[in-house]
Formats: C-alpha cells, sequence, structure tokens
C-alpha cells in the first residue's frame, strides 16, 4: 500500500513547477558562490574548503528549509483542495501511509537537490575555479550528514502543510525556521532545534567541524525529532475524519 | 468600492492576514536584536546600525514575504472558484483595486511594525539618543516602495498562473538573487528587483578586516531608484488589471 501512495505522490511530481525551484536555487548559489570565491583570494585561503563554504553558506541557512517547505506544501496542495480530504479518508490504504509516501518523496527531492549542489559544487571548483585534485572526502561527508539533517525538517514542514490548509504560510514558517536555526546555531543551541540541523550538519558557515565528537548526538536528535513529528502526524490522522 | 474593500478586510481577518503581516516585520525586528550592538561603544551607532542592517535582513525575508501576502489573496479567489461569481457580482477593476489596497493595507502595517519594533529595541537596549529622522522615514519609505513593487508583482504572477506555487516560487529565487546582489558591485544590484533595499538604504558600512572595526556612513538617498522601483510597481499593477480584464471564467 505504502508503495502505492509513494507512486501516486511521485505522479504530482511530474512537470510540476517546483523542479525549476529545485534546479535554479542550487544553481544560483553556486554561481555566485564561485564568483565570489574567485573575486576574493587574496582574502580566502584557495581550495576546496573555501569554495564549499561560499558555495553552501546562504544556501543551508536561508533556502534549504523553505526550498523543503515548497516541495512539501506542493505535495500536501491537492489534498486541501475541494473535498480531496474526504476522499483520501476514505481511500482503502492506512492513514499513515499518505504521510509515510510524502516523507519518502521528499526526502527524494531533497536528497536529488544535495547531489545537484554536489555536482554543481565540483564542475565548479573543476572548471570555473580551476581547483586541482578532488574535493576531500570530509565535505562529501558534509553534505551527507546534511541530508540526514534535512530529514527532520521534511517531517516538520508535511506536518506543517498537512495542519495550515494554505501553500504559503509553511514556507514562511520554514524561512523563519531557518533564521532563528542560524542564531541557534551560532549560540550552540543547534540540536535542540529541528531547523538547525541541517545547517549544523552542512558545516557551512565553520572552519572547524561543528560536529566534531558529537556526531552521535546529531544523529539522534534528527532521529527524535524526525519520530516526533511523524508520531505527531500519525495521531492527528487517525483522529481526522470524513467532514460530509 | 466601499463595499468590496470592507469585503476583502472581511476575507483577510478570516485568514489573520493583517496579523501575518505583522508578524512578518516583527521577525525582521527580532532577527535584528541578535546584531544589535551590545556594548556601550557601539550604543552610539545603534541606529545607524539598524539603517544598515535591516534592509539586508529584509532582502532575505521580504521577497518571500510578500509573496506569500499576495499570492494568498489571490488564491482565496481560485480555491473557492471565486471569480465566476465575483465578475457577475462587482466590476473586474473594483475587485483587483480591493485587493490592491488590501496589499497596500498590509504593507504600511509591515512598515509601521517595523519602525515601531525599531524604536522598541533601542528602548530595550536602553538607547538614549534620538535616531535621525531623515534616515528613518527614508528607510519607512524605501521599505514601503520596494514591498509595494514585489506585492503587485506577485500579485500579478499569482492571477497570471492560478497557483500559489509560482509566486512562492519566484519569491524564493527573488529573496536569493537579492541577497548575492546585495555583496557585489552595486550595478548587479540595480538588475535585481528583489534586493533594491540594499541599494537604497541610508547607510553604508567599511569593515576594516585588520582591525576588525566597522564604521558607518551616510550615503546619498537614491530618489532616481526609488523612483523606478514605483515605476515597476505601477507597471506590475497595470499588467495585472489587464490580465483580470482579459481572464476567462
Amino acid at each position: 500500500m505504502l508503495y502505492r501512495c509513494i507512486l501516486s505522490e511521485n505522479r504530482k511530481l511530474r512537470g510540476s513547477v517546483i523542479w525549476l525551484v529545485f534546479l535554479l536555487v542550487p544553481l544560483i548559489s553556486a554561481i555566485y558562490g564561485t564568483f565570489n570565491y574567485t573575486q576574493n583570494l587574496t582574502i580566502l585561503t584557495p581550495g576546496w574548503y573555501n569554495l564549499f563554504t561560499q558555495h553552501t553558506l546562504f544556501y543551508a541557512l536561508f533556502f534549504f528549509s523553505p526550498l523543503v517547505g515548497v516541495y512539501a506544501a506542493y505535495l500536501w496542495r491537492l489534498e486541501h483542495l475541494g473535498h480531496n480530504w474526504n476522499l483520501i479518508m476514505t481511500a482503502p490504504v492506512p492513514r499513515f501511509d499518505l504521510f509515510a509516501a510524502k516523507l519518502v518523496v521528499v526526502l527524494k527531492m531533497a536528497l536529488l537537490t544535495q547531489a545537484w549542489v554536489c555536482a554543481l559544487y565540483i564542475a565548479c571548483g573543476k572548471l570555473w575555479a580551476g581547483l586541482p585534485g578532488w574535493p576531500p572526502l570530509e565535505i562529501l561527508l558534509w553534505m551527507m550528514r546534511g541530508a540526514v539533517g534535512a530529514v527532520p525538517i521534511i517531517a516538520l514542514q508535511l506536518l506543517l502543510s498537512m495542519v495550515i490548509r494554505g501553500f504559503a504560510v509553511p514556507v514562511m514558517i520554514a524561512l523563519g525556521g531557518g533564521v532563528a536555526g542560524m542564531l541557534m546555531t551560532s549560540n550552540g543551541l543547534g540540536l535542540a532545534w529541528p531547523y538547525a540541523l541541517m545547517i549544523m550538519g552542512m558545516n557551512s558557515n565553520k572552519a572547524e567541524d561543528v560536529l566534531a565528537g558529537g556526531a552521535g548526538a546529531y544523529l539522534i536528535a534528527c532521529a527524535l525529532f524526525t519520530l516526533l513529528f511523524c508520531l505527531i502526524a500519525a495521531f492527528m490522522l487517525r483522529r481526522r475524519d470524513v467532514r460530509a | 468600492m466601499r463595499r468590496a474593500i470592507a469585503a476583502e478586510i472581511k476575507k483577510a481577518r478570516r485568514r489573520h492576514d493583517l496579523l501575518l503581516a505583522v508578524g512578518i516585520a516583527l521577525f525582521v525586528v527580532l532577527w535584528a536584536s541578535r546584531s544589535a550592538p551590545r556594548t556601550q561603544d557601539e550604543m552610539a551607532t545603534f541606529f545607524e546600525g539598524m539603517f544598515y542592517a535591516v534592509p539586508l535582513m529584509n532582502t532575505v525575508v521580504f521577497p518571500v514575504g510578500m509573496a506569500v501576502l499576495a499570492s494568498r489573496i489571490w488564491d482565496m479567489e481560485t480555491q473557492g472558484n471565486g471569480c465566476r461569481l465575483l465578475f457577475t457580482l462587482q466590476s473586474r477593476g473594483s475587485l483587483l483595486l480591493s485587493k490592491a489596497l488590501l496589499c497596500t493595507l498590509q504593507n504600511a502595517l509591515i512598515c509601521a511594525a517595523e519602525i515601531a519594533g525599531i524604536f522598541l529595541l533601542a528602548g530595550l537596549k536602553g538607547v538614549a539618543q534620538m535616531p535621525d529622522m531623515r534616515q528613518l522615514a527614508w528607510l519607512a519609505l524605501c521599505t514601503f516602495g520596494v514591498n509595494e513593487m514585489l506585492l503587485f508583482g506577485q500579485l500579478l504572477l499569482s492571477i497570471r498562473s492560478g497557483t500559489q506555487v509560482v509566486s512562492l516560487a519566484v519569491g524564493m529565487i527573488g529573496s536569493l538573487l537579492g541577497v548575492f546582489a546585495a555583496f557585489l558591485p552595486p550595478v548587479v544590484s540595480y538588475l535585481m528587483p528583489w534586493g533594491y533595499y540594499v541599494p537604497l538604504a541610508g547607510v553604508g558600512m567599511d569593515w576594516d578586516s585588520q582591525t576588525r572595526v566597522s564604521t558607518f556612513f551616510e550615503r546619498d538617498f537614491n530618489i532616481a531608484l526609488l523612483l523606478f522601483a514605483l515605476s515597476l510597481g505601477a507597471a506590475f499593477f497595470a499588467l495585472a488589471w489587464r490580465c483580470v480584464d482579459k481572464k476567462e471564467v
């Protein structure tokens, strides 16, 4: 049943305008990042680390959360139209599968986004900035950690988009959450705020690894937040009923 | 016309749009509070710091915020298929004009809340001196002008596309372009209307990387750019008018 739900959610993405956002946000970030890097070589230490910071700083701090917010709100948008809620409440599938399928599909989108960021980073580094060799494996690890930190944001955004009928408000909340995440991270409280986890995982604004020695706590925080939001969603879906 | 405006305000009340507008402005102020001066020396330039930082924060938050507000105003008619009925009850022009006036009201609320928030922050931080009123008025005027342009642009997109997705996507990409343009040469920032808050700012900053000291300085008010932003807003409104006028229901 879950597989069928995933297939139907995937179908919603075909020919959707959100692919444009998926392509453009990392692309703009990459163009600006590389341009800034090449213009400031007198201040920056040349190398893959500084290029990574320039590429992903604003992307991770301000724009990843709203991007996920757009993906999540887009998948719930149809359910909020007309009497579609009644339709899905009477569908012969476990209710939580509806949420879980969206979680899987948005996670797929988030992973693709991270992969696209990574591909642009390597391409810009080699072809534009002319960096020698290949990026350190540590940076690829940070990208993967960023993807893990994205999971609680996805669960939270899906929950918000399920509860809030409008498309736009959850996206605005995501932007606010991202900015608050930046402030929480700088105050050392990042693990207590779901939107800060991706920022911490990506390590975009620090020279040293912010998670050095704390990867376990980070993974536990990601798992706990994801579980919490999924449980709330399951509870709300179970209580929800058809409105005649 | 008065009835049309009253109806729009009623719809906005049910959707808590005015509250959302104030919330967006207060969020910027809250963010600004984190970068507000802390030491006694820095307090002397509290308002200059705010006049420099707030336009930057506006560039991140407001393009998405304006997309949210404008798209919600039109999306209500899209979701409820309301245009079909409304076009038979009132003129198309009055519907758009009342929505545009509601946008303007929300924008005025945002600017008022932001300025009030800056004063509140100064009070909480114990800043004794008064701000330069010319700079304060310029900040409010520029924020209002750029917001108005963005609101009408987003309203146009929402009407044309019939979905909030396009509006939000453009708002987000615009915000990203605006932030980047703020750190690029001024010529680039003129090409990114979403980031006009920064080239319009009346205060600039010099940062000495050796001493790590920031110095604020006054900049000439860029009246030509503000007029251009307002003209762009007027052009967006005219296009939205044409779009509503030709809309099939």
